[in-house]
């Protein structure tokens, strides 16, 4: 293809990027073009060369969402760094989507379960409410107890959730060092 | 030649060309279609890939004729993770060769 076709394809699909982080990836490509013209190789041959536009945006975009999860933790973030490493290859649907369901879905049991200890003593409260409950001020008690349970399991799960996050980013990284080659 | 064997030593050979001598990227495009094929615009993906790990540097210098080149340059810590990358790749090939040995005579 001509280079406008091929510089418009790259732009299109380099959408996700930030406006600056675009501009320098187009940089290289507007000044492998330019070399190549001085050097008296035609557009369609410069073109062929360089292969896919398509191809060449999914690359930078990878290593970009994953470099962007490492430094701002989101959840939004660590999801499109998994989605955009498992798309490098199928057998990272294996290797990184199973891994990412199976220990999210542990995770967000354990949560659940955190929240559900934690708010015992009231949902006692609220049962009491609507009906007497027998031996009412034991239970209280053990619900309370269950909530000081609660509340450590809350705050466990806090410091899990920022050491998964890290190692889900690091596996991920290494992940897309075996496919791309080279240590990441 | 197999994908999958280009992959994994690319990175060697930008890394190993690059320490030999600062090039721009079409400069280094060139070099490794001399000698392996390869889509060359998914050579900068990796150098800038490589740039934000810091083991290349850029600069920009003059050119008589046309525009200012975007030059890459190996760093220290660069160095020291292609000596690292040689290491593994000597013993890999070493392993290899020996599979085939002993699968061709044994």
């Amino acid at each position: 293809m001509d280079r406008q076709s091929f510089m418009e394809k790259l732009e299109n699909h380099l959408k996700p990027l930030s406006e600056d982080e675009r501009k320098e990836v187009l940089y290289d490509f507007h000044e492998h073009f330019e070399i190549g013209k001085l050097e008296g190789k035609g557009e369609h041959d410069i073109s062929d060369e360089l292969g896919h536009p398509k191809a060449i945006a999914k690359d930078h975009l990878t290593y970009h969402h994953i470099s962007k999860a490492e430094e701002q933790h989101s959840i939004s973030n660590i999801t499109r760094a998994t989605f955009s490493t498992i798309s490098l290859s199928l057998l990272n649907i294996l290797f990184v989507l199973g891994p990412f369901l199976g220990i999210a879905g542990v995770y967000l049991g354990l949560v659940i379960a955190s929240i559900t200890l934690t708010g015992s003593p009231i949902i006692l409260l609220i049962a009491a409410s609507f009906d007497t409950i027998v031996s009412f001020w034991p239970s209280l008690f053990l619900s309370l107890i269950a909530a000081g349970l609660g509340l450590l399991l809350c705050i466990a799960m806090i410091h899990l959730g920022r050491f998964l996050y890290r190692h889900l980013v690091n596996y991920m990284k290494f992940n897309l060092s075996i496919v791309k080659g080279g240590r990441s | 030649m197999n994908v999958q064997f280009k992959k994994g030593a690319l990175e060697l050979c930008v890394l190993l060309l690059i320490s030999q001598q600062d090039q721009y990227g079409y400069e280094l495009a060139q070099n490794i279609s001399k000698k392996i094929q390869i889509a060359e615009g998914t050579l900068y993906p990796l150098l800038r890939r490589l740039t934000k790990e810091k083991w290349l540097t850029t600069y920009f210098a003059e050119s008589k004729e046309g525009p200012s080149r975007k030059y890459y340059s190996i760093t220290e810590e660069g160095e020291r993770h292609l000596q690292s990358l040689v290491e593994e790749w000597e013993h890999f090939s070493i392993a290899v060769n020996q599979f085939i040995e002993e699968g061709t005579h044994g």
